[in-house]
């Protein structure tokens, strides 16, 4: 029986799983039990859609669909917990087990905290991520750089370093570090990023450290909770999955690539950083760039952090209604909100519709913020730096008693 | 627990994004990015990104209505169909007037367009985007051979100049501002022009404010000045009309669009700096403004760089497939008070009610107005009859985007009691008017319509559902057209 802090390596013992999921299908065979066994309601994960650019979630009752979801998407930047807020009442009445990317768990941390997501009912299946590629983005990249035509690309994949894709006709890999510095490859987000191993989920898998005769056909599995524990002994003990001890050399390789990967997002973090320069100038090149917005919501309207039911960017005390550019007060108040527990999931940037680099501004000053407050946002469950109220509830009272201090009843004895 | 994304066009401006609607239990509960899409990658703004608040809009418009006793009630589609039907025979066929609208799909606006020419017989054809401006004529169709852009949006990435004018890109196509901020980002120089200052002037290394209505003005003092400077594509001195144009041009003066002499010399120089991207509204400009932004496009040598912004989701469309019309017909016969019954499909999801007053005033005085739209608005106090239809995310269809994509709509939940897509009334009305169109379905129109459209020949339903869609960019046969008589 594994237990928490374990490690294995996990394949699917079902053929065709085994087959049409990704390192030994593992994560799939997992799902299916899941629904199988009625451990959840519903499965959340990512699918293909018109094609392997195209990523779509995926909301499966049935586990015969679990297939659908089997094989990896780089050129998918959804952030699933925002969607499950949204569309799925925050998991607040149903079981759901999820796969998430390190900004998946970091997300549903957060948006615990906040009473947006209730974690008690969600399974979190982590996957190491190395990053993800704008789907556009992507095929521009195969284009230009590989002089591929996108559309007979049948597979890509991030290994070693390079950006690989298979088509009709061969295969073809060009080092990360050589696209990115052209100006392709890994959204810039996902560069500075280091959550690699998403271990706050309940269990973390990937196909890291996979080594030696099981190399491609199992998956690494860090077992990080008690749920993770019983879901991967209830798999193994139902026959969905079999497992093996990990080759020692693989725990090492399994280190190794992670180190890799942080190493090369703190470079990132310190280039990215490092050129928004200091003081008035940051402040210059921040107002610059954000002037042109044109208020259309998509970075509060994607936020795992924005979650208020009255947004103070459209009191129109602070911005007068209907302005557009709406002016340098709209992106304060969301620095103010938003920038302590920052997770740098990228969608702010990725969605704005006039490319303001709306989550290097935050990112930015979150380091700053964890430096002074010592508070990591997404890692575990620790409170974030202001204290928590329910809004309705606080609105309320605000109301009832004509008094303005927010959160008072929070901080008074 | 069921949640589905399905991927659609936006039925607001004409830019052409997409966006994935995120339908639960059946219902549109959201709007998600797609970032599949070429033409915005998963970009939206205020109004796309919100999609879902329009359809649940508490103006739907539910049921067929017919105005008795001075008041619209509420009566059966067999009803309101046989009562319209009649109602538009006892009409001469010139009386009649058909105005389709460009915010709907292709397949709704060619069932009008095959009404009007092939059952009601009237030569009053046109479309919504009349009523923002009735004098958008025919477009650069003289100017390039066919009116519509001669090059894609991504055009704008490679451009060494963007010159927009008219179109105040915070209002309309919002999500250019991303392709002229990367243009710009790699060097690219922008001129903005219009007759109103407006935010979309900080994107510009050159901003011009002309006098309102002078936006021709102001282009032909710009063509002057590059054809004095010499600075002009030699190559063109061939083209059809040069010598006409020249002649024309000569007398344009900056003062006469309101602006100084330094102004125009330097937009003069920008424009000649590299290989442009002329972006240009028609409803804004005109059709003599149009005409001369084509000019001025041929005459740097960039009439393959001509990029057509329409502000409605399916203004392309709409032109394409021919709800326009001859001089003094169409929209401009309404509002002379020459059309005596007009069958008209709203503008709905409305965004400005620019032209509205006069229209509705020119309404009253009509003895038969048929409205179909999805929401109710100031048409309706006019109407003797309305017409339920679905709005864009309730139906299936394709569209046109400003560069000429044809991309699909997708139906992503059912339309409220009992709305019908545009298509299917008209050819309702047909039927009752004594003419089968014979359709089944929405791809039975689709394929009809693409052999009326020779743009359009050969694409298939199939091509048009790939991400990508159907990108059809015609090279420009460029010819000089002296603006007429009215000034844009």
């Amino acid at each position: 029986m594994a237990a928490k802090g374990d490690m294995v390596y996990a394949w699917a013992k079902d053929a065709e799983t085994l087959k049409k999921g990704e390192c030994g299908g593992a994560i799939t065979a997992l799902l299916k039990y899941a629904l199988e066994s009625k451990t959840v309601d519903a499965v959340v994960a990512i699918k293909k859609g018109k094609d392997l650019y195209d990523a779509v979630p995926a909301v499966i009752t049935d586990p015969a669909e679990i297939l659908t979801t089997a094989g990896s998407l780089h050129c998918g930047t959804l952030l699933l917990p925002k969607i499950i807020k949204k569309y799925l009442n925050g998991a607040k009445d149903s079981k759901l087990a999820v796969t998430c990317k390190g900004c998946d768990a970091m997300a549903f941390y957060e948006m615990a905290k906040r009473n947006q997501i209730n974690l008690d009912n969600v399974i979190l299946i982590g996957v190491n991520c190395g990053g993800s590629v704008s789907p556009v983005d992507a095929r521009r990249m195969i284009a230009d750089k590989f002089e591929v035509d996108p559309d007979i690309v049948h597979k890509e994949e991030i290994d070693k370093g390079q950006f690989i894709i298979e088509f009709e006709g061969g295969h073809k890999g060009i080092k990360i570090e050589e696209l990115e510095e052209e100006g392709y490859g890994r959204r810039s987000n996902c560069r500075r990023c280091k959550m690699k191993v998403p271990r706050q989920a309940d269990l973390a898998c990937g196909n890291w450290g996979v080594f030696g005769e099981k190399a491609g056909k199992a998956t690494f599995v860090e077992i990080c909770s008690e749920k993770g524990a019983n879901l991967l002994n209830g798999a193994q003990s139902g026959g969905a999955i079999e497992t093996c001890a990990p080759d020692p050399k693989g725990i090492d390789i399994r280190a190794k690539v992670e180190r890799a990967m942080l190493k090369l997002g703190e470079e990132w973090r310190h280039r990215d950083f490092e050129g928004l320069g200091a003081g008035k100038e940051r402040l210059k090149k921040i107002m610059t760039e954000s002037s042109r917005c044109i208020r259309c919501y998509q970075c509060i309207d994607n936020c795992p952090i924005c979650y208020c039911i009255e947004c103070s960017t459209k009191k129109p005390w602070y911005i007068p209604e209907g302005t557009t550019p709406p002016g340098f007060m709209f992106h304060l108040i969301r620095f103010a909100h938003i920038s302590d527990s920052c997770i740098n999931c990228g969608q702010c940037e990725e969605l704005c519709a006039v490319d303001i680099p709306n989550a290097l501004y935050m990112h930015a000053q979150q380091v700053e913020l964890e430096k002074m407050f010592k508070y990591v946002p997404g890692r575990d469950l620790n409170p974030p730096i202001h204290a928590l109220a329910e809004e309705r509830a606080e609105r309320a009272r605000l109301e009832a008693t004509g008094s303005d201090m927010i959160y008072d009843n929070v901080f008074s004895e | 627990m069921n949640l589905k994304y399905v991927q659609t066009t936006c039925p607001f401006c004409g830019t052409g994004c997409s966006m994935n609607l995120a339908v639960v239990d059946g219902v549109v509960s959201g709007t998600q990015p797609y970032h599949r899409s070429p033409v915005n990658e998963g970009r939206l703004c205020i109004k796309g990104g919100f999609c879902e608040e329009y359809l649940k809009s508490p103006d739907r418009i539910m049921k067929p209505l017919i105005r008795k006793d001075g008041r619209l009630q509420e009566v059966s589609w067999e009803e309101v169909i046989s009562f319209t039907a009649q109602k538009l025979k006892e009409f001469k066929p010139d009386e009649v007037a058909c105005i389709a609208s460009a915010r709907t799909s292709n397949e709704d606006i060619y069932a009008m367009v095959k009404l009007a020419k092939d059952v009601i017989k009237t030569g009053n054809i046109d479309n919504t985007q009349s009523c923002l401006n009735i004098g958008i004529g025919t477009g650069i169709s003289k100017s390039v051979g066919f009116d519509a852009s001669t090059c894609s949006i991504d055009a704008i990435l490679s451009a060494k100049v963007v010159a927009v004018v008219g179109a105040n890109l915070y209002v309309q196509n919002p999500i250019l501002i991303s392709q002229i901020t990367s243009a710009k980002k790699a060097g690219a120089k922008v001129l903005y022009a219009s007759s109103e200052a407006n935010p979309t002037g900080n994107l510009a290394d050159e901003v011009v404010t002309y006098k309102e209505s002078a936006g021709a003005a102001f282009i032909n003092a710009v063509a002057a000045e590059i054809i004095k400077a010499g600075k002009y594509d030699k190559a063109t001195e061939k083209v059809a009309g040069f010598a006409d144009f020249k002649k024309s041009v000569a007398s344009a003066t900056a003062d006469a669009a309101g602006v100084s002499d330094e102004s125009v010399k330097s937009v003069a120089e920008l424009l000649t700096s590299g290989k442009g991207v002329f972006a240009f509204s028609p409803t804004a400009l005109s059709e003599a403004g149009s005409r001369a932004m084509a000019n001025l496009a041929i005459l740097t040598g960039n009439a393959d760089g001509i990029l057509v912004l329409r502000s409605r989701n399916n203004g392309q469309g709409a032109v394409d497939i021919g709800a326009v019309p001859a001089e003094g017909s169409g929209y401009a016969a309404v509002l002379a008070g020459k059309a005596k019954a007009v069958y008209m499909v709203g503008d709905s999801p409305r965004v400005c009610e620019c032209g509205y007053p006069e229209t509705v005033e020119a309404l009253k005085k009509a003895g038969l107005v048929i409205l179909q739209d999805s929401i109710a608005g100031p048409f309706m106090d006019v109407a003797h009859v309305v017409l339920p239809s679905a709005a864009l995310p309730e139906k299936d269809g394709t569209q046109t985007n400003t560069e000429r994509r044809i991309q699909r709509v997708h139906k992503a939940a059912d339309a409220p009691e009992m709305a019908l897509p545009d298509w299917k009334i008209t050819a309702d009305i047909a039927a009752a008017m004594g003419k089968d169109f014979g359709w089944k379905s929405v791809e039975d129109v689709f394929t009809e319509m693409i052999t009326s459209v020779p743009a359009y020949k050969g694409i298939t339903w199939e091509q048009i559902d790939k991400p990508e869609a159907v990108l059809i960019i015609e090279s420009a046969k460029p010819a000089f057209t002296v603006a007429a008589d009215k000034e844009a």
